[in-house]
C-alpha cells in the first residue's frame, strides 16, 4: 500500500529523473502530525538497507561481512551484540527484529524486536538510527549466557539477520543478513564473558571451574547438531 | 537476622513538580508517620509441619504513603527429610497482603553486589539492581494480591516437581507500592508454602526468566511494542519441552502482554497460537495448569505492548531516568512502578534443562 499523495509521486518522479543519486529524502519527520506518514526516499521503490553495528565507544559503523562484533555487558546481564540498519524507501519508524542463527540446530538463538526511529543523514545518503550511541537503537542480540547454541558463542562465526518493518506499512519489509564473529571485547569482563559464552556454560556449574576447549576446528557443532555447516532454519 | 539498609531504603514517590525537585531526605522527613501494620493479614496459607513441607513467612512491615519498598530476604532451605537429602516440591501456595507489585523467589547463584545469609534482609539499594541476580534461577513468582482474592495455589503437573537441597540459599524479593498507581493500605506481608512431593522419582521442573531492558515508551511515539524470544536447550535429539505455567510483568503503561510457543524463526508467531495474555498491569493473571508443548529447538516468544501516558507528577523524574536525556518524557527500564517500565516474562516448564535466561 502506498501512502503518499499522488502529487508527491509526481514531484518525486521528476527529482528521480534529474538526479543520478538516490532521491532526496523528505525532511526529518515530514508528515508527522500533519496526517501524512513520515517517509524517507521513494515510496514507489523497494526498501533498501545496510547492516550497521555499534562500536564499543558508542559510534555507529558500517557492517562488513566476516568482521568481528564486540560482546558487551548490557544492563540486563549476559552479553549481547548490537546490530542495526540504515535504510531508505521506508517510513521513519520501523520495527527492527534481529537474531543470531545457530547453524548447528537450524534455529535462531533468540530474537529481539523493538521500534527504531530514523533520521536522514545527508552525508551518507541513508536514514540512520536517531540515537546511534544508545543500545536501544540496535537489535540487542543476546549471545551469552550460552544456554542453547551448539558451539561457543564467542570466537565462532555466526549468521546474523536483521528484519526492518515499516510500522505504518508492514508490507514494506527488508531482511538484511551477514556473518560475523562475536568476541569478548570488554577487558573488565573478559573472564566472565569467556565463561558465559562457552558451549559448556551452565548455571549449575561455577565459572571458577576449569573449562577446556575441545581440540576441534572452528564451526564444529558440539551439541545438538549434525556437524559443520549451515542448518536449515527458516 | 542481619538487616542491611541502604542510604535510601525505598523509592520515594514525589507528588507534584515542587516535591520532585526536593532532595529525597527532605521528602522522607515530610512523609507522615507510617501506620503500623496489623498482624498477619494473609489468609489461606496454612502453617506446614516438616512432614508436609516448609512455610516461609516475611513478617508484616510498613509501606508508608508515597513510597515503594523493595527488599530482598535470604532463607536457607530446611532439611525437611532430616537426613540431608534433596527435597522435591510439587505444590506452592503464595499469599500476600494487598498492594504487592511483585514477589519473586530465586536460588542464589553468582554473587555480584547482593548477598546474605539465612535470615538476612537487604532493604532497597542492591536489591533494586537487576544485574545482581542476572543468573539466579527463578523458583516461582506471584503478582496477585487483590483484596478478597485467595492465595495462589499452584499444583505442579502430575509427576513434575522442583528439587531443593537442604541449606541451599533462596532469595525472596518483595516489592510493595503505596503511591498514585498502586496502593498498600495495611503494609506488606508474604507467606509461601512449599509442599513436599510424594512422588518417588519426579521429572524436574525448570524456569525461564526473560527480561527486555532496552525499552523506551516516549510521548512522541506513544504506542510501541517490544519482542523477545529464547529457546530451550537440549542435547537430546527430539527432546521437546512443555510449558506448565506463566505470567508477564510490566507497569501501568503496559497495555497487553502476550506469550507464544516459538519455532526458532524470525517471524512473529501466529496469533492463534497465543498461550498467555494480560491486559491488567497491576494484577496480571498467572496461568496455571496448562501443558503447551513447544517446537523442538524452539522456546517462547513474548511481546509487550505499551501506550504512553503522562506521569501523574509530571515528566521531570521520568526524564531524569532516561539515559538518553531525550526530553521526550520517555519511560525506560527500571524498578519504579511510577516512573519506569518493565517487560518481564516468567515461564515454568518441564523437563528442566540448564535454567534458561534470555536477555
Amino acid at each position: 500500500m502506498l501512502r503518499a499523495p499522488s502529487s508527491f509521486f509526481a514531484v518525486l518522479a521528476l527529482v528521480v529523473a534529474c538526479e543520478p543519486d538516490p532521491p532526496p529524502e523528505p525532511s526529518e519527520g515530514e508528515g508527522e502530525g500533519e496526517g501524512e506518514p513520515c517517509f524517507f526516499g521513494d515510496p514507489a521503490a523497494a526498501p533498501e538497507g545496510e547492516l550497521v553495528w555499534r562500536t564499543l565507544d558508542g559510534r555507529m559503523a558500517s557492517f562488513v561481512d566476516g568482521q568481528q562484533l564486540p560482546l558487551i555487558l548490557p544492563p540486563q546481564g549476559g552479553k549481547i551484540v548490537l546490530l542495526g540498519a540504515r535504510v531508505r524507501n521506508i517510513g521513519c519508524t520501523v520495527t527492527l527484529t534481529g537474531g543470531a542463527f545457530d547453524d548447528c540446530k537450524g534455529v535462531f538463538l533468540g530474537v529481539d524486536g523493538r521500534p527504531v526511529q530514523f533520521v536522514w543523514n545527508e552525508a551518507s545518503g541513508w536514514a540512520e538510527p536517531a540515537f546511534p550511541d544508545t543500545l536501544n537503537n540496535y537489535g540487542n542480540i543476546a549471545m551469552c549466557f550460552n544456554n542453547n547454541s551448539g558451539r561457543d558463542t564467542n570466537d565462532e562465526e555466526y549468521r546474523f539477520d536483521v528484519r526492518v518493518e515499516d510500522v505504518d506499512d508492514p508490507s514494506r519489509t527488508l531482511t538484511l543478513s551477514g556473518r560475523a564473529t562475536p568476541f569478548c571485547a570488554e577487558a573488565a569482563f573478559a573472564a566472565s564473558c569467556d565463561c558465559e559464552c562457552d558451549v559448556d556454560f551452565s548455571f549449575d556449574k561455577s565459572c571458577d571451574d576449569v573449562r577446556e576447549d575441545p581440540d576441534v576446528p572452528a564451526g564444529t557443532c558440539l551439541e545438538g547438531g549434525e556437524g559443520e555447516g549451515e542448518g536449515e532454519g527458516e | 537476622m542481619k538487616t542491611t539498609t541502604s542510604p535510601v531504603r525505598s523509592f520515594v514517590v514525589a507528588v507534584g513538580l515542587g516535591a520532585a525537585l526536593l532532595a529525597p531526605a527532605a521528602l522522607v522527613a515530610c512523609l507522615p508517620e507510617p501506620t503500623p501494620p496489623v498482624d498477619d493479614a494473609v489468609s489461606g496459607v496454612e502453617l506446614l509441619d516438616r512432614t508436609q513441607g516448609w512455610s516461609l513467612h516475611i513478617a508484616p512491615f510498613s509501606v508508608p504513603p508515597g513510597v515503594e519498598v523493595q527488599d530482598c530476604y535470604f532463607f536457607a532451605f530446611p532439611d525437611l527429610n532430616g537426613d540431608g537429602s534433596d527435597v522435591w516440591i510439587d505444590r506452592f501456595k503464595m499469599g500476600q497482603r494487598t498492594g504487592s507489585h511483585h514477589m519473586n523467589v530465586f536460588r542464589v547463584n553468582t554473587i555480584v553486589h547482593l548477598s546474605g545469609h539465612d535470615g538476612d534482609v537487604v532493604q532497597g539499594g542492591e536489591c533494586r539492581i537487576s544485574t545482581n541476580w542476572a543468573d539466579w534461577p527463578l523458583v516461582m513468582n506471584s503478582q496477585e494480591s487483590a483484596p478478597g482474592k485467595p492465595a495462589v495455589d499452584w499444583v505442579l503437573p502430575d509427576g513434575v516437581a522442583q528439587r531443593f537441597t537442604p541449606g541451599e540459599l533462596l532469595m525472596v524479593q518483595s516489592h510493595y507500592v503505596n503511591a498514585d498507581l498502586q496502593e498498600t493500605p495495611e503494609g506488606g506481608e508474604v507467606r509461601v508454602n512449599f509442599y513436599k512431593s510424594a512422588v518417588e522419582d519426579p521429572i524436574e521442573m525448570g524456569s525461564l526468566f526473560a527480561t527486555q531492558q532496552s525499552i523506551r515508551i516516549c510521548e512522541s511515539r506513544p504506542q510501541v511494542s517490544f519482542d523477545g524470544a529464547c529457546a530451550f536447550s537440549s542435547t537430546v535429539p527430539g527432546q521437546t519441552f512443555h510449558v506448565a505455567a506463566m505470567n508477564g510483568h510490566f507497569h501501568s503503561r503496559g497495555t497487553r502482554f502476550r506469550m507464544y510457543p516459538w519455532d526458532g524463526g524470525l517471524d512473529r508467531p501466529d496469533e492463534r497460537t497465543q498461550m498467555y495474555e494480560s491486559t491488567a498491569w497491576d494484577e496480571p493473571p498467572m496461568v496455571l495448569g496448562v501443558d503447551v508443548e513447544v517446537p523442538e529447538n524452539g522456546g517462547v516468544w513474548w511481546t509487550c505492548d505499551y501506550e504512553w501516558r503522562a506521569p501523574v507528577d509530571g515528566c521531570v523524574e521520568v526524564d531524569e531516568r532516561d539515559p538518553e536525556k531525550a526530553g521526550d518524557c520517555c519511560y525506560t527500564f527500571g524498578n519504579s512502578a511510577e516512573h519506569s517500565e518493565h517487560c518481564n516474562a516468567f515461564v515454568y516448564y518441564w523437563p528442566k534443562t540448564a535454567d534458561v535466561f534470555c536477555n
